[in-house]
């Protein structure tokens, strides 16, 4: 009995040895923090008929040595027939793997809201794959790229200047600008208007102007 | 001395039935309901309820006319090989519901947790974490329960308290919209989701003498507060994300808290944290088909000595694996629904009259 | 009332009613003399081993006493004894046995003379005082300084010292075929299951061992489940806490030669309470326990949840904590899970050093192993700051733990949680936690739950929560906890 006893003791303990130096020697599942980059806005935009896409993010330190340089990720926006395809070009472009669980905002071009194909299909990716958090805020805007642009005047990165901003105005007014997950569940519900906000660049600030509507409930 | 006798107390078996109940029903049927009925869904979690408390006011009333458990009466008042049969029976049904949870389970943690895993590893070491907690037999599971009852509870009404921040009016009506046949088959999936009732039977063999009303009083009132839960529940996620949106979630409740931010606090999102909600009340469902399979399997095959025993847990672990996995292949909801409703619920249900007039028809002082 | 029994003439008869007041009790000594100048007049002479240690001193009252009385005719002690002739001071006649027995174990001797009606208590007091040094361990800034020292019988007198009754029964074993160590079970019979007492001495005759030099030894030899990392006996170096709990029904186990005290049975939760919990008032000993259940959680769990965060679930953290974390490792050469691991083993390191090292330079080896050491490997970026800010937190964390070797049970399960958490982020954390908890569940001690009271309260009316987390108000503690007998659950109550 001792001996039947001790044998499935060694045994076990030799099977979770090798569970455990495989799982170790094999590196785990796990993506380390520093080979991650952590997009703060998303933009997308319709332009000739193609989906641009671009990601903005934040400056960080990196140190070398003992020196200290800026690093930024420097990739320039990509465009394809689909949400789809052009993520995948952008992605594939970077050196490291995004991690869009900061994702502060999502900007959307005016243009892409009236191509409602390439509105929905950028809708049905980001609900099947769960790709951005919900509480991603949304606005829309005349031209993605030239509100880009307007980075480097900014103190913060472009998603947290955003985020900032209209967390700021939704305390002066007393809203509740509405997000991503909202903007999916309407898809779905078709019970309301959606109302997003608009930027507009004026003399290099970020403004808003009237919100741009989005009705789900005439679709098909 | 004091426990080394397999016994539980009352407060125990309320959380231990809280847990099976709560578990995967808040995880899956809201979706389900959402689809079929809408904001009326609330009505069938109450109608739910009602079977659900019909269905236990039977099972006591078959408990107060047997001495013992159900099991015990079934091994000594019938005949060995139909007495063998439904232990056959209910081990496979102990097997499909396990199977079920566990897949449901290892699915959750997938999509919730460990998104790059592989679902056949987290499935495995589900199993082997509920094996060892099925070792320690019910005393044990009962313990780990009883602790954690109010920490993961306490935790779940804070995030329900935050999420109702965010839910719209215009979300809840209009109420009496969806036709009762709707109501109604909303109302028996959340009667599937209640049958660990039927383990109510076996509960006697664990608690003391003379507390049998007391255990059944327990499981009724652990049935009314996953009941509770199930509501609120459903109408936090109805209010938040509207029953269109809600019936085309996978699991709503992940989705749920995902999206509960608490601004400036020191933790941005909670969903992580709050998944282990599930993965404790998921573990239970797990763990009590996975106890009850086993126990049926060694009563089934007369397995006395101690290799056997052993043997019949491997078997019952190795054949939920493999359910868990064939579940992931197919369409399992569907599959599962239609066995529930065409096979498992005729049979829960006829079962214990069927077992007890058939006892009490041999008893007069002899056995077959 | 209990019915007393009057001091007999015969010394026979109070000599017999006086072993059975204090059957089973191996340190109290009746040591039959003869005085009178004929040395025919039979007397006895009751103490307590330790406590009255100098008797035969001609500088002592009762060295004197016991000097004149050889020198006195035998006709003519009745009298000597009756005057208090030698004008000693603080000798109290008593009529009755019991009465007298009291008055020993106030640490004085009591003498018995045949054919004298009363019983004499000499005053000699020699309980330990001075001598016995505070312990090193389980420090409290309210309440005795007191610790065990190597002796069984001071050991015993210590605890005598704080319960005064003649309940408190200490049966004595030999443990060891060349050690011949004695082994006291201290207890109070009244409160004790006798079941509990049984199955601790079948349990410390199980073996045959050479010698028994600690208590630790006995503990490793009793225990059943010896593989789990979770002490089955509480140990401590206080004769307060040993007295508190042979006041709950607890037994203490003593072992010659050892400072440390075994209690048992136990649980998990009085591993986190401490002496002054009782000294202090409800609102600080409530915030102190708790103090220790977060840090006793957080020693095992801070190292394996930074993990599972960083590595799994990003989302958790705040995006500027979570990018300042990510400024910190870059550079660092190693994978987070392999730099949390070295940086814990490293503190281990530097722990059993100091504990090793003597004196000065043990103190100085944490100034230069945390600072020096800690910071160089920053600098060099070997390690990230955030992952020194953690194993030192962790380490303070483990330090709040009051029992040592409670304590080294999170100490090593925190590697296995740091394991499955670098495995597979939280679902591997939260299957870690689990499989502790439910080992911890299978656990018992003398049939006691291990989770008790947060488990099976019922069984005392969930009385015993209220000396869980949190402690109630002191008037509220009115019953014992579940290791005493059931018809002596009743420990406080009010007179008026």
């Amino acid at each position: 009995m001792r001996h039947h006893r001790s044998t499935i003791m060694t045994a076990t303990a030799v099977f979770w040895g090798l569970v455990f130096c495989s799982a170790a020697l094999s590196g785990c599942s796990a993506t380390q923090l520093e080979e991650r980059s952590f997009p703060m806005a998303a933009l997308v935009d319709d332009k000739d008929g193609q989906v641009v896409f671009a990601y903005g993010f934040p400056a960080l330190s990196q140190k070398d040595n003992t020196d200290l340089e800026v690093a930024k990720v420097n990739v320039p926006m990509t465009s394809g027939a689909s949400f789809a395809e052009s993520l995948a070009a952008y992605e594939g472009e970077m050196s490291k793997k995004a991690d869009c669980s900061h994702l502060k905002v999502l900007v959307l071009g005016e243009q892409l809201l009236q191509d409602k194909k390439a509105f929905n299909d950028m809708l049905d990716t980001m609900e099947e794959s769960d790709l951005y958090p919900r509480n991603t805020y949304v606005c829309v805007t005349k031209d993605v790229s030239v509100l880009f642009e307007t980075e480097e005047n900014l103190p913060q990165d472009l998603g947290t200047y955003l985020e900032l901003f209209l967390q700021n105005h939704e305390s002066d007014r007393q809203i509740r600008h509405e997000n991503l997950g909202k903007l999916l569940d309407e898809r779905r519900n078709r019970r309301k208007v959606v109302e997003l906000p608009c930027l507009q660049v004026e003399e290099g600030a970020i403004v808003l102007s009237d919100p741009v509507s989005v009705d789900f409930r005439w679709e098909g | 001395m004091f426990s080394e006798n397999d016994q539980i107390s009352i407060r125990q078996v309320f959380r231990l039935f809280a847990f099976d109940f709560i578990g995967g029903s808040t995880l899956v049927l809201p979706a389900v309901l959402s689809g079929l009925a809408g904001v009326d869904g609330l009505w069938s979690i109450l109608l739910g309820g009602g079977i659900a408390s019909l269905y236990l006011f039977y099972l006591g009333l078959v408990l107060r006319r047997i001495d013992t458990d159900f099991l015990t009466f079934l091994q000594q008042r019938l005949p060995v090989w139909p007495a063998k049969g439904i232990l056959v029976f209910l081990t496979i049904h102990c097997v499909l519901v396990a199977g079920y949870a566990a897949y449901i389970f290892a699915d959750v943690m997938k999509l919730g947790l460990v998104t790059g895993e592989k679902y056949s590893l987290i499935l495995a070491l589900i199993l082997l974490a509920a094996a060892y907690a099925v070792c320690g037999g019910v005393e044990s599971r009962a313990r780990v329960y009883e602790v954690l009852f109010w920490l993961l509870f306490i935790s779940l009404f804070l995030m329900l308290l935050l999420a109702a921040r965010d839910m719209e009016a215009v979300n809840l009506t209009p109420f009496f919209a969806a036709p009762a046949s709707s109501v109604g088959k909303g109302g028996c999936l959340v009667f599937f989701c209640m049958t660990p009732l039927f383990l109510t039977l076996f509960f006697p063999a664990y608690v003391g003498k003379g507390k049998r009303g007391k255990m059944v009083l327990a499981v009724f009132a652990a049935l009314w507060f996953a009941v509770g839960v199930l509501a609120v529940f459903y109408v936090i996620l109805i209010g938040n994300f509207g029953a269109s949106s809600l019936a085309f979630m996978g699991y709503p409740a992940v989705t749920l808290m995902s999206s509960i931010e608490l601004r400036g606090s020191f933790l941005k999102r909670f969903d992580a944290f709050m998944i282990g909600i599930w993965f404790f009340t998921l573990f239970a469902l797990v763990n009590v088909f996975l106890f009850y399979g086993k126990l049926f399997l060694q009563k089934a095959f007369s397995c006395q000595t101690r290799g056997k025993k052993a043997a019949a847990f491997v078997t019952i672990l190795i054949l939920v694996y493999v359910t868990a996995m064939l579940f992931q292949m197919v369409g399992s909801a569907a599959v599962f629904t239609d066995y529930m409703r065409y096979f498992a619920i005729p049979f829960l249900v006829i079962l214990p009259a069927a077992v007890f007039v058939r006892g009490k028809r041999t008893d007069s002082g002899s056995y077959l | 009332m209990e019915e007393k029994t009057r001091i007999s003439n015969h010394l026979e008869e109070n000599f017999s009613v006086y072993q059975t007041l204090f059957k089973n009790c191996a340190d109290i000594k009746m040591r039959t003399m003869y005085i009178g100048q004929e040395k025919r007049r039979k007397c006895f002479l009751a103490y307590i081993e330790v406590a009255v240690s100098n008797m035969l001193l001609e500088n002592t009252a009762l060295g004197r006493l016991l000097a004149a009385l050889e020198k006195i005719p035998e006709d003519g002690i009745n009298q000597v004894l009756s005057d208090n002739a030698l004008g000693i001071s603080d000798v109290t006649p008593y009529d009755y046995v019991e009465d007298a027995a009291q008055g020993m174990l106030t640490g004085d001797a009591i003498l018995f003379v045949d054919g004298y009606p009363h019983a004499l208590k000499i005053a000699d007091k020699g309980y330990p005082g001075m001598g016995v040094q505070e312990p090193d361990s389980e420090k409290v800034i309210r309440g005795s300084k007191e610790g065990f020292t190597d002796s069984i019988k001071v050991n015993t007198a210590l605890i005598r010292k704080r319960i005064r009754s003649t309940r408190v029964k200490v049966q004595e074993i030999k443990e060891g075929i060349r050690s011949h160590t004695s082994v006291d079970l201290v207890y109070m019979e009244d409160l004790a299951y006798p079941s509990v007492i049984e199955e601790i001495k079948s349990r410390l005759t199980e073996y045959e061992i050479d010698g028994v030099l600690d208590s630790g030894v006995i503990e490793q030899l009793a225990e059943k489940k010896w593989y789990s990392p979770f002490p089955q006996f509480q140990t401590t170096q206080r004769p307060d806490r040993a007295a508190f709990a042979i006041l709950e029904g607890r037994v203490v186990l003593l072992c010659d030669n050892s400072p440390a005290a075994l209690i048992l049975p136990t649980d998990f939760n009085s591993f986190l309470k401490t002496s002054d919990d009782y000294y202090n008032r409800f609102g600080v000993a409530t915030f102190a326990r708790i103090l220790r259940y977060l840090a006793a959680f957080f020693s095992m769990t801070l190292p394996g949840l930074y993990l599972a965060v960083t590595n799994f679930h990003t989302q958790i953290l705040p995006t500027p904590l979570l990018l300042s974390f990510w400024e910190a490792r870059i550079g660092v050469p190693f994978p987070a899970a392999l730099e949390v691991i070295l940086m814990e083993l490293s503190f281990e390191l530097l722990r059993e050093a100091g504990v090793r090292l003597p004196g000065a330079m043990g103190n100085t080896i944490g100034i230069v192993g945390g600072l020096i050491i800690g910071q160089a490997a920053v600098d060099a970026n070997l390690v990230s700051p955030i992952v020194v800010i953690v194993v030192a937190f962790t380490a303070l964390c483990s330090f709040s733990i009051p029992n040592e070797e409670f304590a080294f049970a999170f100490r090593l399960l925190k590697f296995y949680i740091i394991l499955m958490s670098a495995w597979q982020g939280y679902f591997g954390f939260l299957l870690g936690l689990f499989t502790i908890l439910i080992h911890l569940s299978r656990l018992k001690s003398f049939g006691i739950p291990y989770l008790m009271p947060f488990v099976g309260a019922d069984l005392t009316g969930y009385q015993d929560e209220r000396d869980s987390i949190w402690r109630a108000p002191m008037r509220w503690l009115h019953r014992r906890p579940i290791y005493a007998k059931r018809s002596e659950r009743i420990r406080l109550k009010k007179r008026r």
